[in-house]
């Protein structure tokens, strides 16, 4: 038997490959959000009925990244980044850890599902973190492929080829690397 | 079936029994606290209900911190307020919630405040966001509805901005769960009828809705069992002790179900309806759950099929063909309405709960934003939502 065995801590380890693609992920999901809010009708009317100003983040516990979409004057959401403060949030959708955060990002589980397995929590209005998460599926239909969203499109309002097509051309080469 | 991942919680502990309540001291001095504040309302007072509390608490120790007997229909925001802030004069050190769904969510309310030392409910509005534990809870239903004295959701309503807030955590959690006979023993016959209802929706839409899990399932399938065996008994003899207590035992485990799995459409339309028009919640839920079940055959047929066992029995269950359970189950769903039809004027429709045709539009736009529409294993639009109404109207 070994002598004076040293019992250390353990420092918790890093899921980098997840935390970049998240990160990477959140930046072309907030870009879409924006452009789509102007863009898609369904997602126009959900969020037809928020007040100016009101901002959403969404946040990876318990020390992950965060993202901000803040609805501005022509009634659109604009992407912030992470550059708002935490407390200036409406409402706040925080995702319970970094892998349930990856799952929904690519579009693996729906947001409903991520609701009934309890992988999700909020501050604010239960009713509207509903809706924009919703909208946040509407927004990957047409950020993915539809082999990769089959897993969310189950539920959603039915979108033409053709305009989702447009839509992602549009999302991609116009919206997301512009900032429109 | 197991789903991939789901989550079950209901620490609760349940006393259940004819003179359940003559625990109380003890329960009170387990949980380390001496000077309860008892939350209820004025129904429950006229009722002479309150006397078996008080006498609970002879030849013990413990003094009631004192008793709010005014808690409204609705739990109220302004309610809240001024209970906390008797809590604290009195310094009262832990809350017993006696009465229905509304004054357990003002109970819970209250704890809310208590323990984050605020003043603004609101700010903790949300779904899993408070941390902190909170002030011992027990809660003794006076109804067999709810099912809220084993659930982790307040809901809260802001009359001065017209809406409702939700408030889920684990927190909000009773500690311990009186379920005593004498309770009920007075509960009208049309009330009963309504509340057990409503806990039969909660047992099915648990079975049914995407979040089913084996534990759920467990106790979804015993209450809609007590509750069919019990039900039309408890209303046409309010006194029956044993059907009393099966039905507090059903609305208590229906609880526990859904407050993990989570209702689907039933209640979707329902609370828009009750939202609207202002019916009972549990007059709503018998109205569409048949209608519900009907539309969600085609994706839950297997489902629904085998709730046709603890709900029939088994003479029934075996000698009906495989293929045609799970109409029979809404066969007997209506039977069971039909009955209580006769016996309390119970509602079987839209129109016979005096509801008018023009509502449908409105009714319809609501339900399609309620947020239990997300766990209902079929989507429902705008357009199916009519049509749903529309049969559920004549
Ligand atoms: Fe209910």
């Amino acid at each position: 038997m070994r002598k004076n065995r040293i019992y250390k801590e353990i420092k918790p380890g890093r899921k980098l490959f997840k935390v970049i693609t998240v990160k990477v992920i959140l930046f072309f999901l907030g870009r879409g959000f924006q452009f789509l809010s102007k863009f898609d009708k369904n997602i126009k009317n959900d969020i037809h009925g928020l007040p100016e100003g009101f901002t959403v983040m969404f946040k990876i516990l318990p020390i992950g990244s965060k993202m901000f979409l803040k609805k501005n004057k022509k009634g659109y959401l604009k992407y912030k980044g992470s550059s708002l403060n935490e407390k200036t949030s409406d409402l706040s959708i925080f995702f319970k850890n970094i892998e349930c955060a990856f799952l929904m990002f690519t579009a693996q589980i729906s947001s409903h599902q991520a609701f009934a397995e309890h992988r999700i929590s909020i501050k604010g209005e239960i009713s509207k973190a509903m809706l924009i998460m919703r909208c946040l599926n509407i927004v990957e239909t047409y950020l993915f492929p539809k082999i990769i969203a089959k897993h969310i499109t189950k539920r959603l309002p039915r979108i033409s080829g053709i305009k989702k097509q447009i839509g992602r051309f549009l999302v991609y080469f116009w919206g997301i690397p512009f900032g429109i | 079936m197991i789903p991939k991942y789901y989550e079950f919680f209901n620490p609760v502990k349940i006393l259940s029994g004819h003179k359940a309540l003559d625990n109380i001291p003890y329960e009170l001095e387990q949980l380390g606290v001496k000077k309860p504040l008892i939350i209820t309302d004025k129904g429950i007072k006229k009722a002479g209900l309150l006397k078996y509390v008080k006498r609970a608490f002879a030849e013990s120790n413990t003094i009631i911190g004192s008793i709010y007997d005014d808690v409204p229909s609705d739990s109220s925001l302004e309610t809240v307020y001024k209970i906390v802030k008797i809590f604290k004069d009195n310094s009262c050190d832990s809350i017993i919630a006696v009465g229905g769904g509304s004054v357990i969510d003002t109970a819970k309310g209250v704890n809310i405040l208590i323990t984050e030392d605020s003043n603004d409910l609101m700010k903790f509005a949300g779904a899993e966001i408070l941390k902190n534990p909170m002030k011992p809870l027990i809660v003794i239903p006076t109804t067999s509805g709810t099912g809220s004295e084993v659930t982790l959701v307040a809901v809260i309503s802001d009359e001065k901005n017209n809406t409702k807030m939700a408030f889920t955590s684990l927190h909000l959690l009773p500690r311990v769960a009186i379920l005593d006979t004498r309770m009920t023993l007075t509960l009208p016959a049309h009330i009963t009828a309504a509340t057990g209802m409503d806990a039969l929706t909660h047992a099915i839409e648990a079975y049914t809705c995407i979040q089913k899990n084996p534990i759920s399932d467990a106790h979804a399938w015993m209450a809609i069992k007590l509750i069919s065996e019990n039900l039309i008994t408890a209303v046409k003899k309010g006194k029956d002790k044993k059907a009393r207590l099966a039905l507090l035992n059903a609305s208590c485990m229906a609880g526990a179900a859904f407050s993990n799995s989570m209702v689907g459409m039933v209640h979707s339309l329902g609370h828009a309806t009750g939202g609207i028009c202002h019916i009972h919640h549990g007059v709503a839920m018998s109205i569409f759950l048949p209608y519900v079940l009907e539309y969600n055959l085609i994706k839950i047929r297997e489902y629904i099929s085998e709730l046709l066992f603890p709900l029939a029995g088994n003479e029934i269950y075996s000698k009906t063909s495989e293929g045609q359970r799970a109409e029979k189950v809404i066969e007997c769903i209506n039977n069971l309405r039909d009955e209580l039809y006769k016996l309390t004027k119970l509602p079987r429709t839209l129109k016979e709960a005096g509801i008018s045709k023009e509502k449908i539009p409105e009714i319809a736009k609501l339900a399609i934003g309620d947020g239990s529409l997300t766990f209902n294993p079929v989507d429902m639009d705008y357009e199916d939502a009519i049509k749903v109404l529309n049969k559920a109207y004549k």
